[in-house]
């Protein structure tokens, strides 16, 4: 699966980089593909270009506070998850994540 | 990228490392205790000082990470060279703060002058951040017997990390 995530937390940059390194962790142990955006007080890095958002199979917005930039998802289907379940159990979080993304469909 | 700055293996020093905190019940004695590591070192030139620049960033923003970790950190003036400290507790103790806390037994009280960049400065915080993410790498740091222990299990995790964001597509 080609999954993108956007990672931002109000608990500030540490839990930001946090919570993207534990998305990349459970991409990683299921096998799908991942690009992770990080939104941080430094500002947008690993910038997803239009491309990789359309050709994803599953958008993951692990964050508690509002993202940047949601003109991109227009039309998108995106996935909230808070990242401190992502912190919690990686695997568990993207499970949950997925089974969303196709409950809803 | 912000993590080509600087590395925490470059920052850790033997004197900074306390793998049995002794008598720690609380944040406020931890802080205290790390910063006075990190004074005994050279590395501030008023621990005071320092120590009200981790009090003003914890106003901001819970430092508390959950998985038994408690990132505190300050940039001020009254540091004089960067440097980590790092803190075991062996039984844990409550890190409390005002957005939230928990257990603590692994503490990282940064220290960063105030002439060092935001960018170098969040590098180490990411990187640190990351790196705590991987239960092997926390796992070795509660198994850590020596200062030699923890500075492998940083290069270690320094070196896993760099790998994968080279592979990354």
């Amino acid at each position: 699966m080609k999954i993108v995530a956007i990672t931002a937390c109000a608990g500030g940059i540490a839990h930001t980089y946090m919570a993207a390194e534990a998305v990349k962790k459970s991409a990683r142990e299921s096998g799908d593909e991942i690009r992770i955006e990080i939104q941080g007080a430094m500002g947008i890095e690993n910038r997803l270009t239009q491309e990789e958002i359309d050709e994803a199979d599953l958008i993951i917005f692990a964050v508690n506070i509002g993202v940047r930039d949601t003109e991109r998802f227009e039309g998108k289907k995106t996935i909230v998850i808070d990242p401190g379940e992502f912190v919690a159990n990686a695997s568990k979080a993207l499970q949950k994540a997925k089974k969303i993304a196709t409950q809803s469909e | 990228m912000a993590n080509q700055y600087l590395k925490i293996s470059e920052v850790i020093r033997p004197q900074t490392v306390s793998l049995d905190m002794p008598g720690i019940n609380c944040k406020e004695q931890a802080i205290e205790y790390l910063a006075g590591l990190l004074d005994e070192a050279g590395l501030l030139s008023n621990k005071q000082e320092y120590i009200q620049s981790v009090y003003e960033r914890e106003k901001l923003g819970p430092t508390y990470m959950g998985n038994f970790i408690a990132i505190p950190h300050g940039k001020s003036d009254a540091v004089r060279e960067a440097g980590v400290a790092f803190g075991r507790s062996n039984d844990g103790f409550e890190y409390l703060t005002d957005l939230g806390g928990g257990t603590a037994k692994l503490v990282f009280l940064l220290a960063i002058p105030n002439r060092m960049s935001a960018d170098a400065y969040m590098a180490v915080l990411a990187r640190l951040a990351r790196l705590l993410v991987h239960e092997e790498f926390r796992d070795s740091l509660i198994k850590a017997s020596s200062y030699e222990d923890v500075i492998n299990a940083i290069f270690i995790g320094e070196k896993l990390l760099e790998n994968l964001s080279n592979s990354r597509s």
